[in-house]
């Protein structure tokens, strides 16, 4: 065989099995690597939705320490991850308690958690901890800003949607009784999928019995 | 009249073409084996991923969802404030409808059914909120209603978690 | 001498270089293997930490207390409220299943393959005179390769 053929075929072979182990190694080496990429993502996730709820919990703990008027706080900490906390005043209440909305918020890598909520801060009666009841929270993970007025009025929007249609509903189980309510309920079980229509019974008889009043 | 063949050194002997051969076969007959036995790894690797990710992702999807959820339904605490656990779950969610989490064993999904809480048709989620899993339970561990703990399964690969429902009726 | 063939050697060396190529694709396979295992195990803890949060959330305020290190192993753990019993699918306390080998076996082994415990650090806050918050810190480790891995949840627990 002449030496060029032979380096011909030796070449032919290198450049072989390169085209073959340099795919296989890149493949091989991100299988790994995403799995680990996407488990960090999914701590990501639940410490920015910890973080939030941290936030409102720390927010409601300052109401009922009798803080009042707007309060906007930055990089607030729990442990090592930074938390934005936002008390906003609406107006005042029937019982001339302080309305609030309450903003948590928690950037984490790639992910964003935003708690929104409703709070009602008593008359301190001398002193605090005054009663503060919160209300009606409700999460996005939308990278909003909660201090910039656009975004706390898109937020308050599509908020307020699910509100009212929670109003909806509370004002259809206020208007009727508990056995047309239960009756309603049940002429749903045939049109329910087969692993809910054995319980649904005892579903209705607790919907019953905890329907709304007034 | 005999030809003299001489020897030139341009064939192989069968002797070296049989060694030659044997190396060669015992070389294959481990590489084959080898990845063989490759193949079955990755493949348990990807399943398990697959299965991580199926996890995650409908963990992620409850999570949201039952957060801002007002109240648990079913499964209750049994009379003795012992826990209790189904397949299936049923609350009321923020804007007060009905809603069911429930395990389809045979299809391995988790599905999502909507029943207003007033008149109008149940409706079930087309797409489902879980895929792969082969157990689920929920169980409801507190007399208060607001705490449901759940455990999915797969081949081995387990998820325990629970949520808190911030809000109320 | 007109050489047409490859000789014994030239082969031999040629196996070798092979052999030589194929070693990190074979190291490839030990490492994203490892990788998928210790997401598997991360992913998990996660769950667990995040499972803990939430329950710490119904729990009565004075009945939050420290589980110091090395912590409370989850498997033939005692009935913390957390995971032990874990579930029950009868209606009497008499049917509530426990992470036991007899009771939950698969994952009785999968806990105890890699010995996954938890521990409690609490802290008391302040954000306001009168109103009291626990911080609790929540750790969750666990064994892989004869490493002691770790990770770490923060909640605040206000008293309701």
């Amino acid at each position: 065989m002449a030496t060029n053929e032979r380096k011909g075929i030796a070449l032919f072979l290198v450049l072989g099995l390169t085209a073959v182990f340099v795919p296989v190694l890149l493949y091989l080496s991100q299988t790994g690597s995403s799995q680990v990429r996407l488990a960090m993502k999914y701590h990501e996730v639940h410490q920015s939705e910890s973080a939030a709820i941290a936030g409102v919990n720390s927010g409601l703990s300052r109401l009922r320490g009798n803080m009042t008027g707007l309060q906007q706080f930055t990089n607030l900490l729990i442990g090592e991850i930074a938390y934005d906390l936002t008390i906003q005043p609406t107006g005042t209440g029937i019982l001339t308690q302080e309305l609030y909305h309450l903003f948590s918020k928690c950037t984490k890598g790639q992910h964003t958690f935003i708690l929104m909520s409703d709070a009602e801060q008593m008359y301190p009666d001398p002193d605090p901890p005054v009663t503060v009841i919160p209300h009606d929270t409700w999460n996005t993970i939308e990278p909003y800003d909660i201090n910039l007025a656009a975004d706390v009025t898109s937020m308050e929007n599509l908020r307020g949607q699910d509100v009212l249609s929670y109003e909806e509903t509370t004002n259809y189980e206020k208007s009727v009784s508990k056995a047309a309510y239960a009756s309603e309920l049940m002429s749903k079980r045939k049109r329910l999928p087969t692993e809910l229509q054995g319980d649904w019974a005892n579903v209705v008889a607790i919907l019953e019995k905890e329907k709304l009043a007034f | 009249m005999y030809q003299t063949c001489r020897r030139n050194g341009r064939g192989t002997t069968f002797i070296e073409l049989l060694i030659g051969t044997t190396i060669l076969a015992l070389i294959l007959g481990f590489v084959a084996r080898w990845f063989f036995m490759q193949r079955e790894y990755q493949k348990r690797l990807t399943r398990i991923s697959d299965i991580q990710n199926d996890f995650r992702r409908s963990s992620w999807e409850m999570i949201q969802e039952l957060q801002m959820a007002r109240t648990i339904i079913w499964p209750r605490v049994n009379a003795d404030n012992s826990l209790r656990s189904d397949t299936k779950l049923v609350f009321k969610d923020f804007t007060g409808r009905i809603v069911s989490y429930y395990h389809v064993p045979g299809s391995k999904e988790v599905r999502r059914c909507v029943i207003p809480n007033g008149p109008g048709d149940p409706v079930v989620n087309p797409v489902p909120i879980g895929r792969g899993i082969a157990s689920m339970s929920f169980t409801a561990t507190s007399p208060t209603n607001r705490v449901i703990s759940y455990c999915m399964s797969t081949d081995g690969v387990f998820s325990l978690d629970a949520v808190y429902l911030i809000n109320t009726d | 001498m007109n050489r047409r063939a490859v000789s014994f050697v030239e082969v031999i060396m040629a196996m070798g270089i092979l052999a030589m190529c194929m070693l990190p694709v074979m190291t490839m396979f030990g490492s994203s293997g490892r990788a998928v295992l210790k997401s598997q195990n991360l992913a998990f803890a996660i769950g667990l930490a995040h499972k803990i949060s939430q329950h710490l959330l119904d729990t009565p305020y004075e009945l939050i207390i420290d589980v110091p290190l090395p912590g409370s192993s989850i498997a033939d753990g005692p009935d913390d409220g957390f995971f032990n019993p874990l579930t029950n699918i009868e209606s009497t306390a008499a049917g509530a299943l426990r992470i036991t080998q007899a009771q939950l076996p698969e994952l009785w082994n999968f806990l105890r393959k890699y010995e996954f415990r938890y521990s409690l650090i609490v802290n008391n806050v302040n954000f306001a005179a009168g109103d009291r918050m626990k911080c609790v810190g929540i750790i969750i480790t666990w064994k892989e390769g004869g490493k002691d891995l770790l990770y770490k949840l923060y909640t605040y627990v206000p008293d309701m």
